[in-house]
């Protein structure tokens, strides 16, 4: 039972002058902009947009200030933001063959055609700090180029309409059983933590029969919508992704084969792409469909475990009450 | 009056929205500024949102993947409508890209637009995407087999 309290106006007033306080920190320090944190703590902003479930990197750094860099307060208020816009229809289905790459790995094939682009990768470093970074201007480094031209590569509206309408998550409550669309759905917008966890723990205990990342891919990709005011399917812009195909042997006698499991992101958000392919993949092969997808959003979670702090004054002297009860019949 | 003909077709103007959606904010700035249109404004600029759909490799399943802020404009000048959807919260470039969007379609100032604005906004671009293409692909690791036993 819930009873309602009141009171503590000024306290709470006081409480809200006191976050802003903490948010801004020292204020001989100068204040971060949106365009800075925009700009260089791009991992930050490209997790809040995918669990955020909204693509706009401006939105996304603005929470992440707001929150003082708490990617789970920041996805939640972004997910506030986005219930306030009004809805103007959907994408045609993004050609996600043509993601113009940035990196390009493969764990399967060795030999990509283009070769194993390595993009801006954290792979390849030795995971030191870098104190040079603690100075004021690091020089920026020049990129090299490996191309010597490139075919003319026009922004041009592509992709029809398929058959099948997905269905759209934001609309329709999560039940169970959980069809394939929603199920891809819910896995994108799914906590990174959570996903990671559980790729881990079907990790662990696969054996021989673990997944292989078949292609991981992030770079650009274009958006184009059907405007029919002027019966037209216009190109609106680019968004990044990373996107993940993989594979893992089913080991089952004469039928044997190779599962499939497909993971994507907002953004550069390898960790992300891999466990939710990890994920998407162990589904296909008995793991608990409610337990992942019932638990996987981080608002929801987040929330529940928050609304511990909300009073409980009631319920906490019934349980006592009920306690003494039981321990003096004893 | 100039025959039906000279009027830009539907297949030019979807490309031009998509060159508009993505030009130097400065260069279709300047191009609107230099012309002083008077436009009436019909809708926004407003920010919403739209469903990103998506298909995912080798199961073929549709699905939702997010949704993303667009911003819409749609103006009048001279009787001819200019209609942007732009990606992002950006409501001056949706304004401009209407605006121009309009200016396009009048076969006086189609021309002399093409190659003030449309040319260089395309050859940015195109430079653009070259430049990042470029520098991934000197990423590029050729890995081969040092030793295979048979």
């Amino acid at each position: 039972m819930y009873v309602p309290v009141k009171g503590g106006e000024a306290a709470i007033a006081e409480s809200r002058k006191a976050l802003a306080r903490a948010r801004r920190g020292d204020p001989a320090v100068p204040e971060l902009t949106v365009a800075q944190i925009r700009e260089q703590m791009r991992g930050a902003v490209d997790r809040v947009m995918t669990e955020g479930a909204l693509y706009d990197r401006d939105l996304a750094a603005l929470a992440l200030k707001q929150a003082q860099g708490d990617v789970a307060e920041a996805t939640f208020l972004l997910r506030a933001h986005r219930a306030m816009l009004r809805r103007m229809g959907h994408s045609e289905p993004l050609d996600l063959s043509a993601i113009r790459p940035d990196r390009h790995i493969s764990a399967t094939a060795k030999e990509l055609p283009g070769g194993q682009i390595l993009g801006a990768t954290c792979d390849y470093t030795h995971r030191l700090l870098d104190f040079s970074l603690m100075g004021k201007a690091a020089p920026f480094p020049e990129a090299a180029s490996g191309l010597d031209d490139m075919p003319p590569d026009f922004p041009r509206a592509k992709g029809e309409e398929g058959e099948d309408e997905p269905v759209d998550i934001t609309r329709v409550p999560l039940r169970p059983p959980y069809g394939p669309s929603e199920t891809l759905g819910h896995l994108v917008r799914g906590e990174e933590g959570f996903l990671t966890g559980l790729a881990y723990t079907r990790l662990r205990t696969a054996g021989a029969a673990h997944p292989y990342v078949e292609d991981l891919v992030a770079g650009e990709v274009e958006v184009s919508v059907a405007l029919e005011d002027i019966g037209l399917t216009v190109s609106i812009g680019d968004i990044e992704l990373t996107a993940c195909r993989m594979v893992a042997p089913v080991l089952d006698g004469p039928r044997s084969h190779l599962s499939p499991g497909f993971g994507v992101a907002f953004g550069c958000n390898e960790r992300k792409a891999v466990a939710m392919a990890a994920v998407d993949q162990a589904l296909k092969s008995g793991l608990d469909s409610e337990l992942v997808l019932a638990h996987a959003d981080g608002v929801e979670a987040g929330g529940y475990v928050s609304h511990l702090k909300l009073p409980h004054y009631s319920d906490f002297q019934a349980d006592l009450e009920t306690i003494r009860r039981l321990a003096a019949d004893d | 009056m100039t025959p039906r003909s000279a009027v830009p077709e539907a297949e030019d103007r979807r490309d031009w929205m998509g060159v508009l959606a993505r030009a130097p904010l400065d260069l279709l700035r300047a191009s609107v500024e230099g012309r002083r249109p008077e436009a009436r404004r019909l809708v926004g600029p407003e920010v919403g949102r739209i469903q990103l759909r998506a298909t995912a490799p080798v199961t073929g399943t549709p699905f939702h993947l997010g949704e993303a802020t667009v911003t819409r404009c749609v103006v009048e000048i001279d009787g001819r409508h200019g209609y942007a959807v732009v990606l992002g919260s950006d409501a001056e470039r949706a304004e401009l890209a209407a605006v121009l969007d309009a200016l396009l379609q009048d076969p006086h100032r189609h021309a002399t637009l093409a190659a003030e604005l449309l040319e260089p906004a395309a050859a940015a671009i195109t430079e653009r995407r070259r430049r990042k293409a470029g520098a991934a692909q000197a990423t590029a690791a050729h890995f081969f087999t040092a030793a295979r036993t048979p």
